[in-house]
């Protein structure tokens, strides 16, 4: 696999591991749970499966499809961008559960790099697309 | 690639452009409760799920060898699934509950005719000439039966959740069963298939083994009996049922990361070449 798909398989699996430990602690404590519980969603649905598919999907669907992603350094770019808007996140909510102010900056901070990240996504993979013929 | 999969690939991405800029919305603090109720909807059920579908359709008939013998069950597969997720989407944001009972229904039904596709592939499907890859990874066949058994397991858990959160809209289960049918649709549908698509494909990609069968049947194992315990507990609202089951997934979870890390470690020093198909990189 190249660096990109390793780099974002390796967010992954960190955002995994924090997301669950999170879930499990919710078990033990409740109120924790009733405060971080956005904080729990984002590290498992953006940050573990959504950075997943973007890594797997930058080594798999170029195979598929028989042609290269038109920029490799749009890519990386995109992941990292990825990347930076799931820390951001977290730590909006972590900001926003012990009412700091600046948490909604941090928040909406993430929330714009994640929606620039998938909007980058969706134009290096629809390019691929586009570019590919289906076949019956 | 057929057009079925580039249509569930395209849509796949509409629905994550739609599911982050709601997640926008979310964190800007508009609506929050309706907007993040459709967001995490057009995650699961749409972006994460038509990626999930698309990569099974091109990666099931290498795999197995075969083709699929009804083409326009897949398109149609794709129309019902596409509907179902707008019709949900929207009404869950207008607040419509006759849409978001008919959208669920049609994604229902969709995931029941992925089953079936599925089913039909290995009992009717025109076996190919070219005979499933056989890996050179040692112990790798094994390793692929136990990925077969996450996926198929997955492939059932996605009609439970549906079933589940349409059950919730008619009135006939508690508001609790919604988080249930999430994490349903989360570890279960969504973690046991990247469980059984990593078996089958990281071993391959990076020419590396996983470290054993053994981390592999217990980690699913303990994936399977921590979904019986969580699902029903935060259904019913039991705590300390939850709590075992939690840590019983955090360590399936750990079982299979521990296995699967070698295999994400590896960087090629060069890139493989961008022509080959997946059929060609297959030992």
């Amino acid at each position: 696999m190249s660096r990109l798909s390793v780099c974002c398989l390796k967010a992954a699996f960190v955002s995994l591991a924090l997301g669950i430990s999170l879930g499990v602690s919710f078990a033990f404590d409740r109120a924790l749970g009733g405060m971080l519980r956005p904080l729990h969603a984002e590290l498992n649905v953006w940050g573990w499966v959504t950075l997943l598919i973007y890594g797997m999907a930058y080594h798999m669907l170029p195979h598929f499809t028989g042609r290269a992603l038109r920029s490799a350094r749009l890519a990386t770019a995109q992941s990292w961008i990825a990347i930076g808007g799931v820390a951001l996140i977290g730590l909006g909510w972590i900001g926003a559960g012990s009412h700091l102010p600046y948490a909604r900056v941090l928040l909406v901070s993430g929330g714009v790099l994640q929606l620039a990240a998938a909007v980058l996504f969706a134009l290096l993979i629809g390019d691929l697309l586009r570019g590919s013929e289906p076949r019956r | 690639m057929s057009g079925s999969i580039h249509a569930f690939l395209a849509t796949g991405l509409l629905a994550l452009l739609g599911a982050a800029l709601l997640h926008l919305l979310v964190l800007v603090g508009v609506g929050r409760d309706v907007v993040w109720a459709a967001m995490i909807h057009l995650t699961l059920f749409g972006w994460i799920t038509a990626l999930i579908v698309a990569v099974n359709y091109h990666t099931l008939p290498i795999f197995a060898a075969r083709d699929f013998p009804y083409p326009q069950l897949i398109q149609a597969h794709w129309a019902i699934f596409t509907g179902g997720l707008a019709v949900a989407t929207g009404s869950l944001l207008a607040g419509r509950r006759p849409g978001i009972d008919s959208g669920l229904a049609l994604q229902l039904v969709g995931a029941l005719l992925f089953m079936a596709n599925t089913l039909l592939l290995f009992l009717k499907g025109a076996a190919r000439r070219q005979r499933t890859p056989v890996s050179p990874i040692p112990g790798q066949s094994d390793i692929d039966r136990v990925g077969t058994l996450a996926t198929k397991a997955a492939g059932l858990c996605l009609p439970l959740a549906l079933v589940l959160l349409l059950a919730v809209y008619l009135g006939r289960l508690g508001a609790t069963w919604t988080l249930a049918a999430e994490h349903l649709a989360t570890l279960g549908w969504v973690m046991l298939m990247i469980t059984g698509v990593a078996y089958h494909v990281l071993p391959r990609f990076s020419g590396r083994g996983v470290r054993g069968h053994a981390w592999a049947c217990v980690g699913l194992l303990g994936h399977y009996g921590a979904l019986a315990l969580m699902v029903p507990a935060l259904g019913w609202g039991w705590p300390h049922v939850f709590a075992a089951g939690g840590t019983l997934m955090a360590c399936a979870l750990g079982c299979f990361t521990w296995n699967v890390w070698p295999t994400i470690t590896t960087v090629r020093s060069q890139p493989m070449p961008i022509q080959s198909s997946l059929e060609e990189r297959l030992p």
